[in-house]
């Protein structure tokens, strides 16, 4: 299989999708799909875009090292023929769903990925808002295992560039629900607006790049209610479109947690490790105490009609 | 070939980025229109708030005394960002420009907040709850976590 051509093609592919962006911001302009686009906030997708593509430039041969290593010390072969490229397309989306996850779920890497989700709107220019130190958050070594078993960097990069390319479309608010079998196998716009929003019952959730089935089995997922329209961004409002504030600013917050004094060792790395919005007190706002939060509210709620209504 | 393709596209996008650009932000005036308008705006974000707003003079500003703290609204782009101030968030509180109450917060990702103020004794009146915020506060650490 001529695997540098279809590299090549994939790349055009990406770039060619990026027209997509005005196409949407001009329709929406018009009103004619729903989708909702803020000046300050795209020229700040652009801005934080620029940064993630020249650290991506510069240090890229992070990430190609430690592939390359691992693929030295190989245990097989595999060839580049279809059906290993089928085997590695979804076993990179493995890799991408637990990558994904862990992204969330624990600060420091959270410190990386909360660029991606600091958008308070949700369109096809929020694929330009990527973080500017995956290289260095230590979670590329999660490419170690296929390269060890012996998936050439050309395939797995291949299948993780066709992962990226599919993921382009569902950052969109255009699409509604798509046919059952789909949204059950697939990951969908519907989704992906879940997994960007900040509303407490949709936190955490939908992790997939393509396929559902993840969510699904590893209970994360969460389906997109009518009656609760996602609310994009952060649970905690971000007020700058700054890029470097945007790109940086959970890793100030890390930094001034780290200076209290008298903090013990197991307070740090909790700070540090722990799931964003941890504290020693237990009072953190985290996932689990919002959710928690929420959902007394709602039967605080259900309880004060049911009374009113009798 | 690729290159020349990634240049044109590149060329395209940000010609189209710059005049979508020029479009959209004209069209940006929402203000708030009253206390009770911040109030609501406020909820969305946090529902069960209960208190008393004073909206900024430019209505893209308010400060909330709420029951159990200190609020604030402020426009960001086309969204509303709310804010309840949590014990050390608030580093300082100054006037600056005689009219305009500027918060200090320790917040990299919302550093500053800027509340034009006509009338003085509204002004007045927040900038000693305010103050007395800070003072209370003390050396106390805050929460600053984001996450989605």
């Amino acid at each position: 299989m001529p695997d540098a051509a279809l590299l090549r093609a994939v790349t055009v592919a990406q770039l060619l999708l990026l027209l997509l962006i005005p196409i949407e911001m001009l329709l929406a302009s018009r009103s004619r799909i729903r989708a909702e686009y803020d000046a300050r906030d795209t020229l700040a997708n652009v801005g934080v875009s620029v940064g993630s593509i020249f650290f991506w430039g510069t240090l890229s041969w992070i990430l190609l090292g430690v592939v390359a290593l691992a693929y030295q010390h190989r245990r097989w072969d595999v060839p580049f023929v279809w059906w290993t490229f089928l085997i590695a397309f979804v076993a990179e989306d493995l890799r991408y769903y637990w990558w994904h996850r862990i992204s969330h779920r624990s600060r420091w890497f959270w410190a990386s990925h909360v660029v991606h989700h600091s958008s308070q709107h949700f369109n096809l220019s929020t694929n330009l808002r990527q973080s500017w130190t995956s290289q260095f958050s230590g979670l590329i070594l999660m490419n170690v295992p296929l390269a060890y078993l012996g998936f050439s960097p050309a395939l797995t990069g291949l299948a993780f560039s066709l992962n990226l390319l599919y993921q382009f479309w569902i950052h969109t608010e255009a699409v509604g629900r798509l046919p059952r079998w789909f949204e059950w196998l697939l990951n969908t716009p519907s989704h992906h607006r879940v997994h960007h929003a900040s509303n407490a019952r949709y936190l955490d959730a939908n992790y997939a790049g393509v396929f559902m089935i993840w969510d699904r089995a590893f209970g994360s997922f969460v389906p997109e209610q009518d009656e609760e329209p996602a609310r994009y961004g952060l649970v905690r409002d971000l007020d700058t479109f700054n890029p470097l504030r945007i790109a940086l600013h959970e890793y100030v917050g890390i930094a001034r947690d780290q200076l209290q004094p008298r903090l013990s060792w197991a307070e740090r790395l909790g700070y540090l490790f722990g799931p964003p919005g941890w504290r020693p007190d237990g009072l953190g706002h985290t996932t689990a105490a919002l959710r928690a939060a929420d959902s007394a509210r709602r039967e605080r709620q259900t309880v004060e009609r049911a009374a009113s209504a009798a | 070939m690729e290159l020349a393709i990634a240049i044109a596209v590149n060329v395209v996008l940000g010609i189209v980025l710059l005049g979508m650009f020029v479009l959209l932000r004209s069209r940006d005036t929402a203000r708030l229109a009253s206390s009770d308008d911040a109030l609501r705006l406020f909820r969305q974000r946090f529902p069960d708030a209960v208190g008393v707003a004073t909206v900024a003079t430019d209505g893209q500003c308010a400060l909330l005394a709420l029951k159990d703290g200190i609020g604030l609204l402020h426009r960001h782009g086309r969204r509303w960002n709310s804010r309840k101030l949590v014990p050390g968030e608030l580093s300082g509180v100054a006037v600056t420009g005689g009219d305009t109450i500027t918060l200090a917060l320790a917040d990299f990702g919302w550093p500053r907040a800027h509340i034009r103020m006509d009338d003085p004794d509204a002004r007045s009146a927040w900038l000693a709850r305010l103050g007395a915020f800070a003072a209370a506060s003390g050396q106390a650490h805050p929460a600053v976590t984001r996450h989605a």
